[in-house]
């Protein structure tokens, strides 16, 4: 019983309402002080989403989007502050204030994603990274800090666990297995999908192999070959 | 004497820790610590007999060389599955982390000192990068959100909890529609239940 009342009222009530309510709720004011604010920062998470995919599905650690993380972190405080302030005396205001919240939530959604997703990439090739110039320079300064700390945490323990009771001699961490090193690298060869965001024209894929590529096409190619088209923006991973 | 196997032993315990973590087995640690000792004074005093006899006599250097190849790939053997078995252990604890958030209590007794030391050290880890970006609730759940308010029943007593307005009473079997931002960890914990 308690079940169907809650149901129904909301079911009947609410639908046709959505409509006036948005009307409502385009209030002058408020659209005035966040329109501007919101068409600059859609582009924003746009950028963002493409960064987040991209760190997803490559197998080796991308270049930290600073700026980009940076700006939607103030976004997001703003618009939490913005909100705050906004009385909520009517139901449309009520509304609009849910939808803003809605929005926030999921760009934070998205940054904690894009952060842990790379957070797990660093510690995955923890001690390759922090010894490697060029990926050290892809960390934000709390991504570095990060690293070299898990190393050290980490190392220590399979250290303390084991390591320091085995013969000095064995005791490395970073020895080579005949030409197979102990470090594991991320895999460059792996294949990724990607898709052609502008026109090339045509681009070696191997040595042998080359293709044209078209705006909007979709290839399953070698990470390796892309990674300059990715860096340069060219192409996006899927 | 059949060395190797217990290092084997090391990994197949490894990889049943995919799914869930058996207790250290220290007493087999320690055994392949040892058996690996001692191989590697084995090596130690046969690489002082070869010295020793160098160019005596081919064939019995020939011998010893083997036996001396085969030592060293077995010392290196069993350090890697040593090193693998305490990996795994440990990329499972960092799960446990960022799905649970904590230790649970039945799984504490399966830590070896270390593992435990371990798990304390990563949580602070994660604090500290996570004060970087306090605002994002960076170890909040990585479901994307779809509804901002969210029905949810009481699992299990919570008493008062701290909501973004005010208060709100979580007796069990009571039934809210609450924030999800405000109630995620809860659910985390099991102590709610998710309804829609």
């Amino acid at each position: 019983m308690a079940d169907h009342d809650a149901s129904l009222p909301s079911g009947m009530v609410a639908e046709p309402d959505i409509d006036a309510l948005l009307q409502d709720a385009i209030d002058p004011a408020l659209l005035d002080h966040s329109d501007t604010d919101e068409n600059f920062s859609n582009e924003d998470v746009q950028r963002l989403t493409t960064a987040w995919t991209n760190e997803k599905q490559a197998p080796d650690l991308l270049p930290f989007a600073d700026q980009l993380v940076g700006d939607l972190t103030e976004m997001v405080q703003n618009q939490a502050q913005m909100l705050d302030a906004i009385q909520e005396d009517n139901t449309a205001q009520a509304f609009t204030v849910m939808l803003y919240q809605s929005e926030i939530e999921r760009i934070k959604y998205l940054l904690r994603s894009y952060l842990r997703t790379r957070l797990l990439k660093i510690e995955k090739h923890a001690m390759y990274y922090t010894s490697t110039e060029d990926y050290i320079s892809r960390m934000s300064v709390n991504e570095r800090n990060y690293a070299q700390r898990y190393r050290s945490l980490h190392e220590g323990h399979l250290r303390k666990s084991c390591l320091n009771k085995l013969p000095q001699a064995v005791q490395a961490l970073d020895e080579m297995h005949g030409d197979i090193p102990m470090v594991p690298e991320p895999n460059l060869q792996s294949a990724v999908i990607c898709r052609v965001v502008r026109d090339i024209g045509d681009f070696a894929v191997t040595e042998s192999e080359t293709v044209e590529m078209k705006k909007d096409n979709i290839f399953l190619v070698g990470y390796q070959a892309i990674r300059p088209l990715l860096a340069e923006g060219h192409v996006e991973l899927l | 004497m059949n060395s190797g196997t217990h290092g084997i032993k090391l990994i197949a315990e490894a990889k049943r820790t995919a799914r869930h973590l058996p207790a250290y087995n220290e007493a087999l640690v320690q055994h392949v610590l040892r058996e690996t000792t001692h191989q590697f004074s084995r090596l130690e005093e046969l690489l002082r007999t070869v010295d020793e006899l160098s160019g005596a006599d081919p064939d019995y250097t020939r011998r010893i060389a083997a036996q001396m190849a085969l030592l060293h790939a077995n010392v290196k053997w069993n350090k890697r599955c040593l090193l693998a078995y305490h990996q795994q252990r440990v990329a499972f604890l960092k799960q446990l982390f960022w799905t649970l958030g904590c230790l649970p209590d039945e799984l504490r007794e399966h830590l070896s000192p270390q593992e435990l030391d371990y798990f304390s050290h990563y949580i602070l880890l994660i604090n500290q990068y996570k004060g970087n970006y306090v605002d994002i609730g960076l170890t909040a759940s990585l479901i994307p959100p779809k509804d901002l308010y969210i029905e949810v029943r009481v699992v299990q007593e919570c008493g008062e909890i701290q909501v973004e307005n005010g208060t709100l009473m979580l007796a069990k079997n009571s039934q809210h529609l609450v924030k999800r931002s405000d109630v995620e960890h809860l659910i985390h914990r099991g102590l709610l239940e998710h309804i829609r």
